[in-house]
């Protein structure tokens, strides 16, 4: 299983132009200004191809921080 | 899986119609520009074709059946068969289908019926005509598949989520008993997820003040949970398709064709992937005509297939969505069909 410290990686990495933002464990991805439901569907599509794990909506609405989703992808 | 086949009835022609009113989402005043870009970007939508206030989605198959039969004359008198696949029907009722037959000039020895189905309603809709014409005791006896929506007069624009991701148009196939010809069916469904794409109001299980009969509420608008959608559309559409085509020994490289529902190309892709198909071999309509539900299916293969008529083709269509359903059909399309898609000026 990938390490909370790529999944903030892989995470980081379905943004384009949120170069200033610093990705941590603790970011709470949803005041990130371009966060948004496009984001959400690469959020998705990068835990199926990385963890092999279908996340839904519900999952990222009641998740605030990067490391609250990385614990529900892995559970 | 409800797996079957059906032997001895074929693809005679598909026309599809649809509004000429076509809609730029980079130039909608109602989407902000970033927006338009982005939708595009993600779902690979950029115009959608909008019915007028009172055309329905019978109109456009009317229209779509009348150019489809003007090629069939001699035909007409065998249609024994005539199904409407519809989310967006005239009346709550009567049913869609026997206005239709009566419009079109069929006899009334005609079984004429509606389906409410969306995404995956052209191929249930394949499935139930093609199950009863194969019974039929009339040796030249045809069925008319006539699939169609206007989900955009569910959209409100101010709904981002919706609003700029339908399109309306109508289909109609025409599908013959045959010496040749096969279809392999597998259907599904998970109630489950009704949640995720649904209009509530216009039914009867919202309360009196809710529903669209009381004349002083607002009118019904679509409910479309795109996470959810997404999740379902790459995880279960991949996997049922595996299955299918394991249970009938068939390959990718056995067809020339995979034409998926077209809602939104990012999960078409990621579809397409993890089936390992060539991108050559899957077309999208939805640039050009957005998402047009239960009409998807026959709309790319009327406007992407060019080349469709070279040669017999095997074709692999899967619709899947609200419901949720999803349903698969491998299916021939022969080199002497007859395929159109007029614009209908309203």
């Amino acid at each position: 299983m990938k390490s909370l410290q790529k999944f903030t990686e892989l995470f980081a990495e379905q943004f384009d132009e949120s170069e200033d933002v610093v990705f941590e464990p603790t970011t709470i991805f949803k005041d990130i200004d371009e966060w948004d439901s496009m984001i959400a569907l690469s959020i998705i599509a990068m835990v199926d191809d990385e963890f092999d794990k279908t996340i839904n909506g519900d999952i990222i609405k009641n998740a605030n921080t990067i490391e609250e989703l990385y614990n529900k992808v892995i559970e | 899986m409800a797996t079957f086949e059906i032997s001895g009835v074929l693809v005679e022609g598909i026309v599809t119609a649809v509004p000429k009113n076509s809609i730029d989402n980079l130039n909608d005043p109602h989407i902000e520009r970033e927006q338009g870009e982005k939708v595009l970007k993600t779902t690979g939508i950029r115009y959608r074709r909008l019915a007028n206030d009172t055309t329905t989605a019978s109109d456009l198959c009317y229209v779509a059946a009348v150019n489809l039969l003007k090629q069939f004359q001699t035909f007409k008198g065998d249609i024994e068969i005539l199904v409407f696949v519809s989310q967006t029907p005239d009346y709550i009722l009567p049913a869609t289908a026997p206005i239709l037959q009566h419009k079109l000039g069929l006899a009334s020895h005609v079984a004429a019926f509606d389906m409410n189905m969306g995404c995956s309603g052209y191929v249930y809709g394949l499935s139930t005509v093609t199950s009863i014409l194969s019974t039929s005791m009339n040796p030249n006896a045809k069925a008319l598949l006539l699939v169609g929506d206007t989900v955009s007069k569910l959209c409100t624009p101010s709904d981002s989520a919706t609003y700029p991701l339908f399109g309306d148009a109508g289909s109609a196939t025409l599908i013959s008993k045959s010496k040749e010809g096969k279809f392999i069916f597998d259907l599904n469904s998970d109630g489950g997820g009704c949640d995720a794409i649904k209009v509530k109001k216009g039914g009867f299980r919202t309360t009196n003040e809710n529903n669209m009969l009381n004349s002083n509420t607002t009118k019904p608008s679509l409910y479309l949970n795109g996470m959810d959608v997404f999740s379902f559309g790459i995880s279960k559409v991949p996997k049922s398709i595996k299955s299918f085509l394991t249970f009938v020994d068939k390959e990718v490289s056995d067809f020339d064709y995979f034409i998926f529902h077209q809602a939104n190309m990012f999960m078409n892709e990621k579809i397409r992937k993890k089936l390992k198909i060539e991108s050559e071999k899957v077309p999208y309509s939805l640039h050009n005509f957005a998402n047009t539900s239960s009409t998807t299916i026959p709309l790319t293969i009327t406007t992407q297939l060019n080349e469709v008529t070279n040669k017999n083709n095997k074709v692999f269509c899967c619709g899947f969505g609200v419901g949720l359903s999803w349903a698969s059909v491998i299916l021939d399309l022969n080199k002497d069909i007859y395929i159109l898609n007029i614009e209908i000026d309203e």
